[in-house]
């Protein structure tokens, strides 16, 4: 073989080699953990094919565990230095992650705006707050509830009453209402609480009513205030009301991860406070009849609730930023497409009046509540001072006094925050 | 007959055996002594697991006796071993011996008996997480004598208590089969001389089987509260903790502290702690039912 032969088989080699090369490191395979959500694996696999298919050099590997697993999972990774890029995180523990520099702050271009304002602008009032550390957004919710009183319409009426019209206002209301449709045998309880999951299925119900009464967890001085005399009064008139009238509490509800709602969601129950999410998860008989009203409040003219966020959001750690949060704006911004499947609500402007959301019973109950939210407390430690409020609610529930056990609770709190 | 140089011969099979025993080695050394080791060191820091140890000395063990969670979970795991340890080697002693008197399908029965032990515990703590629940089946057969169902696992007097019965079911068979080897294991001869001296009963039980079984005994003692300390999964998956931390054992705190907490240098702490507790009450049991005889 001539040298001029060899030369140009060389050169050519080389050539395909190189464009092999080039054509690879211009694909990009973004990786999305996600807690285990059937329907809304179904969507966000729909919308990557979508993605995809307008940007041919972009996959995505979405990934997901159960709530709970998923956690400790992410974590794991992030301290292996193997962060996915897409990562979806509950609203609580943004200051934490966000504190440890693991997620990237929002990217404006990608969501087609220039500042923080307009990417504001672009979600509902307080959409994205309980996201942003120091003035920086970190995520964008995949999910922004708010919750409200879910009723079992046939069981008023065998009361003899009208679900929408004598529905609950107040707290007082609701457990007059509860005694009334809780039976003797214990097989139909008016209503309960969601007892015995993590800290944070606890704060999300006492919240609002905190709230209400004027109770901070922390007080302003950055010490533990969970044990003022309207924290007191807050749990005593409300969680402690269900057990000392033997109508609810922890020893009468069924409980299930999966499921919170689960003694609601087989009618078992006739009043369950839940999200918009619930009820896919309700039975096809309390599907057909259930009644949303707006969450109880200890004043209905000064109305508080709770406003959450499971988000998402891309690690410092990732490669493809870029491409990550624009895919994040391809997904979220389909908010018809996000109720209609999932039952997610993504927080994005006008999502009420939507048609998915014209059809989803109760969407403007939620819709206003949201206008009157908060987010649960900010705080690097959240987990173990969530923990000490919850494990004070389950002493009281068996019998110590409420302040004694809100007393054990701060002191725990001011003990993690003083570490 | 002298094969070849028996110095070099030796010398050759010392060789080969340790390059046997390395991958065994290298295990023991990656997957146990660097942990623990680990642990002791990460112990003496504050660690998040997402930023760099930061050297603090002794200031978590110091912290060891004002921590709220850590002294309460020190006495539900005292109380948690002892009410299980205790109850469950007589229990497998009594069905060990059992088994023993039985001269036709003792395989069957051993096998039958053996079940729970073999059972995923993940499966067979959901199942009992189900049956005590407050319209399980539990408080069915309770209901029977008591007006109203027992509160089994939202009460912190109740919770321990059905914890500790599952505990029983699942762990009495595995130490059954430990003593039904240690009886098997005594010579005959014993009982027959026993008999020819008039032992009967409780004196053949006190002064030939007990003395026997000596080395089985401490072998069940020490495994028994090792693994009663080790304990984790019923706790999680049935409790998980509560209520009101009443079932919180120390290895579940040291899981929340490091990975829902990111304290890693607290819950090494905790770690080296009992590791400690365990190693000394090891030496302690094994020291005091020794065979003196041996």
């Amino acid at each position: 073989m001539r040298f001029t032969q060899k030369l140009t088989i060389a050169g050519l080699v080389s050539g395909t080699a190189l464009l092999a090369l080039t054509s690879t490191s211009f694909s990009t395979e973004l990786t999305f953990w996600h807690h285990t959500y059937p329907p809304a694996r179904d969507f966000i696999e729909k919308k990557a094919a979508e993605f995809t298919k307008l940007h041919p050099d972009i996959t995505i590997n979405l990934h997901d565990d159960p709530h709970g697993d998923y956690e400790v999972k992410l974590l794991a990774a992030i301290a292996a230095g193997n962060p996915p890029d897409i990562v979806n995180v509950l609203d609580y523990l943004f200051p934490l992650y966000a504190g440890r520099n693991i997620l990237a702050e929002v990217d404006n271009a990608a969501f087609g705006v220039d500042s923080t304002e307009a990417l504001n602008e672009l979600y509902q009032p307080q959409a994205l707050s309980g996201l942003t550390i120091n003035g920086k957004v970190y995520g964008v919710p995949e999910e922004f509830n708010t919750l409200a009183l879910f009723i079992n319409k046939a069981h008023l009426e065998e009361a003899g009453l009208d679900a929408e019209a004598d529905a609950p206002k107040t707290w007082e209301e609701l457990f007059a209402l509860a005694e009334k449709l809780t039976t003797e045998d214990g097989s139909r309880l008016g209503f309960n609480w969601v007892w015995n999951l993590d800290p944070y299925w606890y704060a999300q119900q006492y919240w609002p009513i905190l709230k209400q009464y004027g109770c901070d967890v922390i007080g302003e001085d950055g010490k533990a205030a969970i044990n003022s005399d309207a924290c007191v009064a807050a749990f005593t008139e409300t969680w402690k009301v269900l057990i000392d009238k033997k109508i609810g509490g922890p020893s009468m509800a069924t409980v299930n991860p999966v499921n919170a709602l689960q003694d609601f969601s087989e009618g078992r129950q006739s009043m369950a406070i839940a999200g918009i999410w619930a009820p896919p998860l309700f039975s096809d008989a309390v599907k057909e009849q259930y009644v949303v009203a707006p969450l109880p409040q200890l004043d209905p003219e000064n109305p508080a609730t709770l406003l959450n966020s499971y988000a998402l959001a891309v690690t410092a750690g990732s490669k493809n930023k870029k491409e990550a949060f624009e895919f994040l704006n391809f997904l979220t911004s389909d908010s018809d497409g996000y109720l209609e499947a999932t039952g997610y609500v993504t927080g994005r402007k006008g999502w009420n009046e939507t048609e998915a959301a014209k059809n989803t019973r109760g969407a403007q109950v939620f819709a206003e509540g949201q206008k009157h939210g908060s987010f649960v407390w900010r705080s690097e430690t959240w987990t173990q001072e969530g923990n000490a409020i919850k494990s004070a609610i389950e002493q009281f529930a068996q019998g110590v006094p409420v302040k004694e056990a809100l007393d054990q609770a701060a002191s725990q709190i001011d003990s993690v925050r003083n570490r | 007959m002298r094969i070849g140089n028996s110095k070099l011969f030796g010398d050759r099979i010392a060789l080969w055996g340790i390059l046997f025993a390395l991958p065994g080695l290298g295990y023991i050394l990656l997957f146990q002594l660097y942990p623990i080791l680990f642990s002791v060191y990460i112990s003496l820091h504050d660690y998040d697991l997402l930023s760099e140890p930061v050297f603090v000395g002794f200031k978590h063990f110091a912290a060891l006796p004002r921590d709220h969670a850590f002294v309460n979970s020190l006495w539900v795991t005292i109380a948690y071993v002892f009410y299980t340890v205790v109850p469950v080697l007589l229990m497998s002693f009594v069905m060990a011996w059992a088994l023993t008197q039985v001269s036709k399908s003792r395989g069957l029965f051993r096998t039958l008996l053996f079940i729970p032990s073999v059972m995923p515990i993940v499966s067979v703590a959901l199942v009992w997480k189900l049956m005590f629940n407050f319209n399980g089946p539990m408080n069915d057969v309770a209901g029977l004598v008591l007006d109203n169902p027992v509160p089994w696992l939202n009460s912190s007097t109740y919770a321990p208590i059905a914890l500790v019965v599952m505990s029983w079911w699942h762990a009495a068979s595995y130490y059954m089969i430990i003593f039904l080897a240690g009886f098997l294991a005594i010579p005959k001869d014993f009982y027959e001389a026993a008999e020819i001296d008039g032992a009967r009963g409780w004196q053949v039980l006190r002064y030939i089987t007990l003395p026997a079984m000596k080395p089985t005994i401490a072998l069940a003692v020490v495994l028994a509260t090792v693994n009663g300390l080790k304990t984790f999964a019923f706790q999680q998956i049935v409790t998980n903790g509560g209520p009101a931390d009443s079932t919180q054992i120390l290895t579940l705190l040291i899981y929340k502290t490091s990975f829902s907490y990111l304290d890693m240098g607290r819950a090494s702490a905790y770690s080296v702690v009992l590791f400690g507790g365990i190693l000394a009450i090891s030496l302690v049991q094994l020291w005091f039912l020794r065979d003196r005889n041996a």
